[in-house]
C-alpha cells in the first residue's frame, strides 16, 4: 500500500532545477533512503515533503490526504511530519526536557513522564533532563532531536543527514536507536544521505537521485548489484565498468567470459562487476602454457594500499592472458582495477594471480 | 544559491515590510510633493537666492574642514592606543570614546560659556570636532586591532619602511572604517541643530528651524529641506563612491596573529600629549563647565518636581518609541535574513535611508502632512513617536538582524514541523532568541530619543517637557545654571550608550 506518493514534483530555483518531475512512492512501513551527491536536490525534495518549501508543480499525498497539489498547501504544522536534521536543531534557549517536550501540548497530564519515556526509548540516560544542548555531545544531541520528533507520533519520519555529524562508532548506534525506534512504532521514514554505505545499510529501499532526476528505486541489493548506468554503479561503491561482448547467457570481456542476464541482447555492450566479485589466487612460476585453460585470466599486482580494515589492491591485467589477447584491439587489453583484499593476507607487487570471477556480471542498459 | 525564498509564509511577512517602507518614503515623499506644489519658479526662486549659496559654503567648509580634522585625530589616537607601547592605552581608548555620552548641543552649551567669544566656522569645527571625532575612533581602532600583521611582515620582508607600510599596506585597509565614520559625522553635522544655534554658524538645519519657528513659513523652509536633503544624498553617494568595492577581508583561513606594538621609546611624550589635550578638550571642558554652573547655582537649580517631570516624559517617549521602532523593523529584520533577494534589497533601503535624513526634515514632513492631511494627529504624542521610529529605524534593524541571523532557519523549520504556526515559530524561537540583540538595538533606540532636540522641540505637542527641550529652552533664556541639571542627567543617561558602543566595536574586533 502506497503511504506516502510523489506524483510529478518539480521545483525550480532561478535557471537551476532543482526537483525534475519526481514520482515517488512509499509503502506503508517502510524505510526509504534517498542518495544522491551533494546538489542533487535530496535535500530539496526532503524540505518539499516536509513542508518547508512549496514545489512548483505536481503532487504531494500522505496517507490519502493532499499535502500540495498546485495552489492548495497544507503548512508543515498541520502535515504530523516529524523531521531530525543534521544537527538535530535543538532549541538553544530551552532544556532537553524542554525540547523533547516542545511537541507536546502543555495541558497533557503525564507530559513529563512522557518525556523521560522517551528518552529511555533512544537511550539517553534521563538526568540530562536538565541540561542545555550546549552541554551535550553530538551523538545525545541526535538523541535528543529523534525523541523530540517521534514525541508527536507523527505518521512520517523524515531524517535529513542524521548521522553526517557524528563520528563512526557514533553512526552505528545512532543507526541501531533509529531503527529500533522506527521498527518499535512501525513508522514510514524518509532517510537522506550523500553517503551510499548509510544507505545501503538503513533502508528497505534506494532512491537515487541526480542532477534532480530520479535515476533508479530499488531494494538495496537490486541497486547495489544492478545500476543502471556507469555512474549510478560508481556512486554506489567501487566498479568495474568494462566493454564486452554479450552472448546467450554469458558475456565476453578482459576477465574472460562471465555468466550474465543478458535478456535477448547479443553484440558489444558493457558490463559491471564488484570489486568484491573478483578472487585471486597467486601462480607461482610465472604463466602457465598457453592452451592449458583458455577461460583463465591472469593479472599482477600493480599497488598494494594499506588501509587497516580495508586494503586495496590494484591489478594490470596481462597482455599474455589468452583471452585479453584476444581482445588487444579495443581498450579492454590495459585494464587496470582495484579490489578489496584482507589486511593479513596482502600480495607483494608484481607477484601474478589468476582472477576469478564470483557471481554474475551486470550488464548496462544500452545508452540512448 | 539553493536556499532562497520560495517558503510559504512570506508574502505577510513581506506586507508589513512594504507598510514600514512607505512610512519611511513619507519624508522623501513630502520633499518631492512640496517641490511639485510650490511650483517651477517660486522653486527657483526659493532654492537659487544669496541666503542658500551662504549656506552651502558654510556646509561644504564645515564638512571639509571638520571630517578631514577629525579623520586624523581619529587615526593618531586609534594608532596610539592599538599599536603602540601608550602607557594606559585601555584607559586612554575608553576617554576617546567618552565624548559621544556628552551630547552634542552640550558640548556647545560648555564651550560657549567657558569661551563666549568663540563662535562661526572655527568655533563650529572645533566644537563639532570633539563631539564627533569618537565616530571615527571606533570604527578605525577595532579595523586597527583587527589587521592581520602578516601583511605588515609580508610588506617589511618585501623591502618596505615602516612609513611605506603604513602608507601603502595599514591605511588602504583602514579605508572601509574612515568612510563609515567620515559618513556617520558628515550626516550628524548636516542634521545637528542645537550645537550650530547656541555657537551663532547657519546651516541649512539651523536656517530651516528659524524660518519655521519665527515666520512660519512653510514653502520658503520646505524648499530649504529639499537643498539639505539633496546635501544627505551627496554626502551618501560620496561615500560610496569612495568606500569603493574591493575586497579587504583577510585571504585564508586561520586566526590572526597579534600584531606587535611600536615601542615609542623618546616620543613617548609629544606622543602623549594627543590623547592628553584632547580629553581635555573633549571631557575635560564640558565636565568643569557643568561643575562651575551646579556649583555657581547650588541647590536652587535642582527643580526637582520639574526635572522629575521632564525625565518621566523623556523616559515613557524612549521606552515607547524604542518598543515601537523594534516592532517596527522585525518584518524587515527577519526577512534581510531569511529570504535575501531583489525585493528584499529594495525595501531594506528604504528602511535605511531615512535614518540619514536630519531630524528637521522628518519633522517637516510630519508637521505639513498632519496640518494637511491628519490634522487629529498633528502635535500629538503619535507624531513625535513615528518620527522618532524613522529617525532610529536603521538602529534598531542592525541589531536585530544580527541576532535573527545567529538564530538558524532549521530551528523555525524544526518548530514547525512540532506542530507551531509560522507565526508562533518565528515569535517562539527565532524572536526569542534574537531578544539580546533585540534589547540592544532598544537601547540605542532609546538612548537616542533621550537627546533628540529637533524633532522634539517642533513635533512635541504643548506640555509634553523633555530633558533636551527643558535644556534648550532654559540656555535659550541664557539661564545657564538651570540648565546644567538636565545637561548632567542627559550625560549620565548617555553613558550606557556609549558603554554599548565601545563594547560592541571590542567584540566585532574578537577581543
Amino acid at each position: 500500500m502506497t503511504f506516502l506518493c510523489l506524483e510529478g514534483v518539480g521545483k525550480v530555483y532561478g535557471t537551476t532545477v532543482a526537483l525534475d518531475r519526481i514520482d515517488l512512492e512509499v509503502p506503508a512501513g517502510n524505510r526509504m533512503a534517498i542518495v544522491g551527491p551533494s546538489g542533487s536536490g535530496k535535500s530539496t525534495l526532503l524540505r518539499v515533503v516536509a513542508g518547508f518549501e512549496m514545489p512548483d508543480s505536481g503532487r504531494v499525498t500522505l496517507d490519502g490526504q493532499v499535502l500540495a497539489d498546485g495552489a492548495s498547501f497544507v503548512p508543515a504544522h498541520r502535515r504530523e511530519i516529524g523531521i531530525v536534521s543534521q544537527d538535530g536543531a535543538l532549541f538553544p534557549h530551552l532544556s532537553v526536557a524542554d525540547n523533547i517536550g516542545f511537541g507536546i501540548d502543555r495541558d497533557v497530564p503525564d507530559r513529563t513522564e512522557r518525556v523521560l519515556r522517551l528518552m529511555d526509548n533512544v537511550e539517553l540516560d534521563r538526568r540530562l533532563s536538565g541540561r542545555r544542548p550546549h552541554e551535550l555531545s553530538g551523538g545525545q544531541q541526535q538523541r535528543v532531536a529523534l525523541a523530540r520528533a517521534i514525541a508527536r507520533n507523527p505518521k512520517l519520519m523524515l531524517f535529513d543527514e542524521p548521522f553526517s555529524s557524528l563520528d563512526a562508532g557514533l553512526r552505528d548506534s545512532m543507526r541501531k536507536v533509529i531503527a529500533d525506534v522506527l521498527q518499535a512504532a512501525g513508522m514510514t521514514s524518509v532517510l537522506v544521505t550523500h553517503d551510499q554505505v548509510e544507505a545501503l545499510s538503513f533502508a528497505d529501499r534506494i532512491a537515487i537521485l541526480q542532477d534532480g532526476r530520479l535515476v533508479q528505486v530499488g531494494t538495496p541489493r537490486d541497486v547495489y548489484f544492478h545500476p543502471k548506468d556507469p555512474r549510478t554503479a560508481r556512486f554506489l561503491g567501487e566498479a568495474i565498468v568494462l566493454p564486452a561482448m554479450l552472448g546467450d547467457g554469458w558475456v565476453e570481456c578482459g576477465l574472460g567470459r562471465i555468466s550474465a542476464d543478458t535478456v535477448g541482447r547479443r553484440g558489444p555492450g558493457e558490463i559491471m562487476l564488484r570489486p568484491d566479485q573478483l578472487c585471486l589466487e597467486p601462480v607461482a612460476g610465472g604463466l602457465p602454457a598457453s592452451g592449458s585453460n583458455p577461460t583463465a585470466c591472469f593479472g599482477r599486482i600493480t599497488a598494494v594500499e594499506f588501509g587497516g580494515a580495508v586494503c586495496t589492491i590494484g591489478i594490470s591485467l596481462m597482455k599474455g592472458s589468452p583471452l585479453a589477447a584476444s581482445y588487444s584491439d579495443g581498450p579492454a587489453a590495459n585494464v587496470d582495477f582495484k579490489v578489496r583484499g584482507l589486511s593479513i593476507d596482502l600480495p607483494p607487487i608484481g607477484e601474478m594471480v589468476r582472477i576469478s570471477v564470483l557471481g554474475q556480471a551486470h550488464v548496462f542498459d544500452r545508452t540512448t | 544559491m539553493a536556499r532562497r525564498h520560495g517558503g510559504p509564509a512570506y508574502a505577510p511577512v513581506f506586507g508589513a515590510a512594504v507598510v514600514v517602507s512607505l512610512l519611511a518614503l513619507l519624508p522623501l515623499g513630502f520633499v518631492v510633493a512640496m517641490a511639485l506644489e510650490t511650483g517651477w519658479e517660486t522653486a527657483m526662486a526659493l532654492v537659487f537666492r544669496p541666503r542658500v549659496g551662504e549656506l552651502l559654503i558654510n556646509t561644504v567648509l564645515l564638512l571639509g574642514c571638520t571630517i578631514p580634522a577629525a579623520a586624523i585625530l581619529a587615526i593618531a589616537l586609534a594608532w596610539l592606543t592599538e599599536r603602540t607601547d601608550l602607557p594606559g592605552a585601555r584607559i586612554w581608548a575608553w576617554l576617546a570614546v567618552a565624548p559621544l555620552a556628552v551630547p552634542a548641543f552640550i558640548h556647545s552649551y560648555a564651550w560657549v560659556t567657558m569661551a563666549p567669544g568663540l563662535h562661526g566656522l572655527a568655533g563650529g569645527v572645533l566644537v563639532s570636532l570633539l563631539a564627533y571625532f569618537p565616530f571615527l575612533y571606533l570604527p578605525v581602532a577595532s579595523q586597527l586591532r583587527r589587521l592581520d600583521p602578516a601583511l605588515e611582515n609580508a610588506a617589511a620582508s618585501l623591502g618596505y619602511g615602516p612609513w611605506r607600510i603604513a602608507t601603502r599596506v595599514v591605511l588602504p585597509q583602514l579605508r572601509i572604517a574612515i568612510c563609515g565614520g567620515s559618513l556617520l559625522i558628515g550626516l550628524h553635522l548636516l542634521a545637528e541643530y542645537g550645537l550650530f544655534a547656541m555657537i551663532r554658524f547657519d546651516t541649512f538645519t539651523t536656517a530651516i528651524v528659524d524660518q519655521f519657528q519665527s515666520t512660519y513659513n512653510g514653502t520658503a523652509a520646505n524648499m530649504l529641506g529639499g537643498v539639505l536633503v539633496v546635501c544627505c544624498f551627496v554626502v551618501l553617494g560620496l561615500e560610496a563612491a569612495i568606500r569603493g568595492s574591493e575586497r579587504y577581508a583577510r585571504v585564508g583561513s586561520g586566526a590572526a596573529g597579534l600584531p606587535k606594538k611600536f615601542r615609542l621609546q623618546r616620543s613617548l611624550l609629544p606622543c602623549l600629549l594627543i590623547p592628553v589635550l584632547t580629553v581635555v578638550l573633549a571631557l575635560g571642558v564640558p565636565f568643569v563647565t557643568l561643575v562651575r554652573w551646579l556649583v555657581a547655582g547650588g541647590a536652587d537649580v535642582w527643580r526637582v518636581a520639574a526635572i522629575g517631570t521632564a525625565f518621566g516624559h523623556t523616559l515613557a517617549l524612549a521606552l515607547a518609541g524604542a518598543l515601537l521602532t523594534t516592532l517596527v523593523a522585525m518584518p524587515m529584520a527577519w526577512l534581510s535574513v531569511r529570504a535575501p533577494g531583489r525585493l528584499q534589497r529594495a525595501l531594506e533601503v528604504c528602511h535605511y535611508y531615512v535614518g540619514s535624513l536630519p531630524g528637521v526634515v522628518v519633522a517637516l514632513a510630519l508637521v505639513t502632512i498632519t496640518v494637511t492631511v491628519a490634522r487629529p494627529l498633528y502635535q500629538t504624542v503619535a507624531t513625535v513617536l513615528l518620527a522618532y521610529v524613522l529617525l532610529f529605524l536603521p538602529r534598531a534593524l542592525v541589531g536585530l538582524r544580527a541576532s535573527i541571523a545567529q538564530a538558524p532557519v532549521e530551528l523555525e523549520r524544526a518548530a514547525m514541523a512540532l506542530g507551531r504556526s509560522p507565526l508562533q515559530a518565528v515569535w517562539q524561537i527565532t524572536m526569542r532568541l534574537a531578544a539580546p540583540g533585540a534589547a540592544a538595538g532598544m537601547a540605542l533606540v532609546g538612548l537616542g530619543i533621550t537627546t533628540e532636540l529637533t524633532a522634539t522641540l517642533l513635533l512635541a505637542p504643548n506640555g509634553t517637557h523633555t530633558l533636551a527641550t527643558e535644556f534648550w529652552s532654559f540656555t535659550s533664556e541664557i539661564d545657564y545654571a538651570a540648565a546644567a541639571p538636565y545637561a548632567v542627567t542627559m550625560v549620565l543617561l548617555s553613558l550606557p550608550m556609549t558603554l554599548l558602543l565601545y563594547l560592541h566595536s571590542q567584540r566585532m574586533a574578537g577581543r
